[in-house]
């Protein structure tokens, strides 16, 4: 990705979080929930973090929303370092960085109605006065597909597509230039998903808003981004272009996470599932963090972090593998795919 | 062979609101080893049909008001609760979603895996704990003699789901109601368990109803599927028929608003609209409002099940003529 026209780099990131004992609270042990993890999100685009859980990216949003301050690393906003903003850029920045969470239930305040839900933000702001930004939240509200006459219920009147609707509204009524979406449709039924993914979509196209997108369906990312980092225990373990990385998987963990998502195709048997569990991020493993796991672990792989690789324009993996093996390995890794994906690997 | 034969089943729940009607007239039957995956989305009514199978409907806002549930030659609609008791955990026994939730955390897991193998098998003292042990093992825990003695947040939520399991097959049963047993776990751990699933059942030879909503799992686990819109089955058909020719509009729908993995799209077709609330039921058919193909008569009156192929059915005034 160009350096030059991206709207927020986020470089060496690390968030440790003590753990501590005793009366007088003697740290322990650090928990390395985010272990110096680096990428960029350009304007007007999409950019997702896949996961399983404990991986570190709500920790990574976390940071990113200044809800917690980082350990180490940097966050540049617009070139500008996130960390040491005045207070007037910080105003600023939380301005133009909205969030959308996983459950409306309880991102939506119970005893609030519709309109001031969403015209909070613009009244918080002193954006405009009170009946402009009344006005402004109507408009809001049929952007985001739902009637005038709502805007004067509560949110328990709505079902959970309707809610997470409200939430998009609030979230873009600033005009912001970022908003992370913390698992947006995963609280949500199956054919909700299309109509709030939809209207994301439509959104983003019609303010030319940047999207963090996390979660941990594959599909969704798929259909949602154009860039996509996979993370495994506080790390970047693969980035690249979505369409690339969902069809041409390098790291032997996304090709698991995929095989594992993937449908089979009827009369065919699936493929062999990774073994283990993903291990504590108190002690994570030296070297590369899935080498316990991981089927073509070699032994430096135990002792030494692997290093980037970049395999294809704009796909990078960090992987010992290929360092040792080169294309070849890329060639036979593949096949391997191939052949769990149709299932020859009988049980 | 069948092992169980719903016919006509009827469940209400009654609430403050009115009665709600969460299965509403459904008939399915399971085979001897074969997994049928019921399908569809929250408040269908897919759960409400496996706890009417389990006779664990809530009490006492919830009752079978029809139908028959025959589980070889024995009506459970008809069994009081004390013949039942001879039956659930034995002969039927259940996978919830939740394994949170659904083990005592005041117990060890040994002594909540040995409860189903004393008082159905009459088990007692050393041939207990080796049958325990034994069923550790068949779900893959490791050191199972001294796992017998942690209590349940000692272990990992795959773990977790795998003791369930394991509790859930203690007696051998002819069938097993899974509901949604993976939702709860990651993706790779919700891979492993499905593989142990299916080797556990290939083993066994137990008859499994497989209740989700993921496409993924159904392509996996099952050999036909039901799905169920609004209280009613809408369309049954083989793994291999329901992914090439989904028959009723709503499953065409909504198999093709779900993103792909290994293709790109451009935009998935959605489907607009809200499933019509159970309380208040339309007459005809229930898709209607949201569906593409609606016509006049699909209004007035429920469309009967239709044979579009070899052992594929489906509710929908399209096909008949």
């Amino acid at each position: 990705m160009n350096v030059g026209i991206t709207l927020i780099e986020v470089s060496d990131l690390v968030k440790y979080y003590p753990l501590t004992k005793g009366v007088f609270r003697r740290v322990v042990g650090w928990v390395k929930a985010v272990d110096g993890i680096s990428f960029t999100i350009p304007p007007g685009l999409t950019y997702a973090l896949v996961g399983e859980s404990g991986c570190g990216k709500t920790t990574t949003v976390k940071v990113l929303l200044q809800l917690e301050e980082a350990t180490s690393g940097h966050i540049f906003w617009k070139g500008q370092n996130l960390f040491k903003l005045k207070a007037d850029g910080r105003k600023n920045y939380r301005e133009d960085v909205q969030a959308v969470f996983q459950d409306p239930m309880s991102s939506l305040n119970p005893r609030m109605r519709v309109k001031d839900i969403i015209s909070e933000p613009l009244i918080a702001n002193k954006r405009c006065s009170k009946g402009e930004a009344f006005s402004r939240a109507i408009e809001l509200i049929v952007d985001v597909g739902l009637q005038r006459e709502d805007a004067n219920k509560y949110p328990h009147e709505f079902s959970g597509g309707q809610r997470q609707r409200i939430a998009v509204a609030r979230a873009i009524a600033l005009n912001p230039k970022l908003i992370v979406l913390d698992e947006p449709v995963s609280s949500l039924d199956m054919s909700i998903r299309a109509q709030i993914m939809n209207l994301l979509k439509k959104l983003q196209e019609q303010y030319g808003i940047s999207y963090l997108l996390i979660a941990h369906d594959i599909g969704t990312v798929r259909y949602m981004s154009k860039y996509m980092a996979v993370m495994y225990l506080g790390k970047i373990v693969e980035k690249g272009l979505s369409s690339q990385v969902c069809s041409r998987p390098y790291h032997p963990y996304t090709q698991g996470l995929i095989i594992s998502a993937c449908p089979v195709r009827p009369g065919e048997k699936f493929g062999a599932p990774l073994p283990g569990e993903i291990p504590s991020p108190i002690n994570p493993p030296s070297g590369c963090g899935f080498h316990t796991r991981c089927p073509f672990a070699i032994d430096c792989c135990s002792n030494t972090p692997p290093p980037w690789m970049e395999l294809q324009p704009d796909h990078f993996v960090a992987c010992h593998y290929y360092k040792e093996h080169g294309s070849i390995a890329a060639d036979e890794i593949q096949e391997h795919l191939n052949v769990s994906l149709r299932g020859v690997i009988t049980i | 062979m069948s092992v169980l034969e719903v016919e006509d089943l009827h469940a209400h729940i009654y609430t403050q609101k009115g009665v709600v009607k969460a299965v509403d007239g459904i008939s399915l039957k399971v085979n001897a080893g074969e997994t049928l995956g019921l399908v569809g989305e929250s408040g269908c009514g897919k759960s409400m049909t496996c706890l009417s199978i389990m006779r664990l409907l809530p009490r006492p806002n919830g009752q079978i008001v029809g139908g028959r549930i025959m589980l070889d030659d024995h009506d459970l609609v008809q069994m009081n609760e004390q013949q039942f008791r001879g039956i659930r955990g034995r002969l039927i026994s259940m996978i919830p979603q939740d394994p949170y939730t659904s083990m005592n955390p005041c117990f060890t897991i040994g002594n909540q895996l040995m409860e189903p193998l004393r008082t159905h098998l009459g088990l007692r003292k050393s041939g207990l704990i080796e049958r325990a042990k034994q069923l550790l093992d068949l779900v893959r825990i490791p050191e199972a003699i001294s796992r017998l003695k942690n209590f349940p947040h000692e272990l990992s939520g795959g773990m977790r789901q795998r003791v369930v399991g394991a509790i859930a097959v203690s007696c051998h049963p002819k069938l097993i109601l899974a509901d949604e047993p993976t939702t709860s776990l990651d993706v790779t751990i919700q891979a492993q368990y499905l593989y142990l699933i299916k080797q556990i059942q290939a083993e066994f030879g137990m008859a499994m109803i497989y209740v989700t909503h993921d496409l993924g799992i159904i392509s996996k686990v099952c050999d036909r599927v039901a799905v169920m819109y609004a209280g009613k089955i809408i369309e049954t058909a083989g793994i291999a028929e329901i992914f090439q020719q989904p028959a009723h509009p709503y499953t065409q729908a909504l198999f093709s608003s779900i993103p792909p993995i290994d293709h790109d799209v451009d935009w998935l077709p959605s489907i607009e609209g809200q499933p019509p609330e159970l309380i208040n039921l339309p007459t005809g058919c229930r898709f209607f409002d949201r569906c593409r193909f609606a016509m006049e008569r699909c209004q007035g009156k429920y469309p009967p099940e239709f044979q579009v192929g070899k052992k594929h059915f489906t509710s929908c005034w399209k096909y008949v003529l």
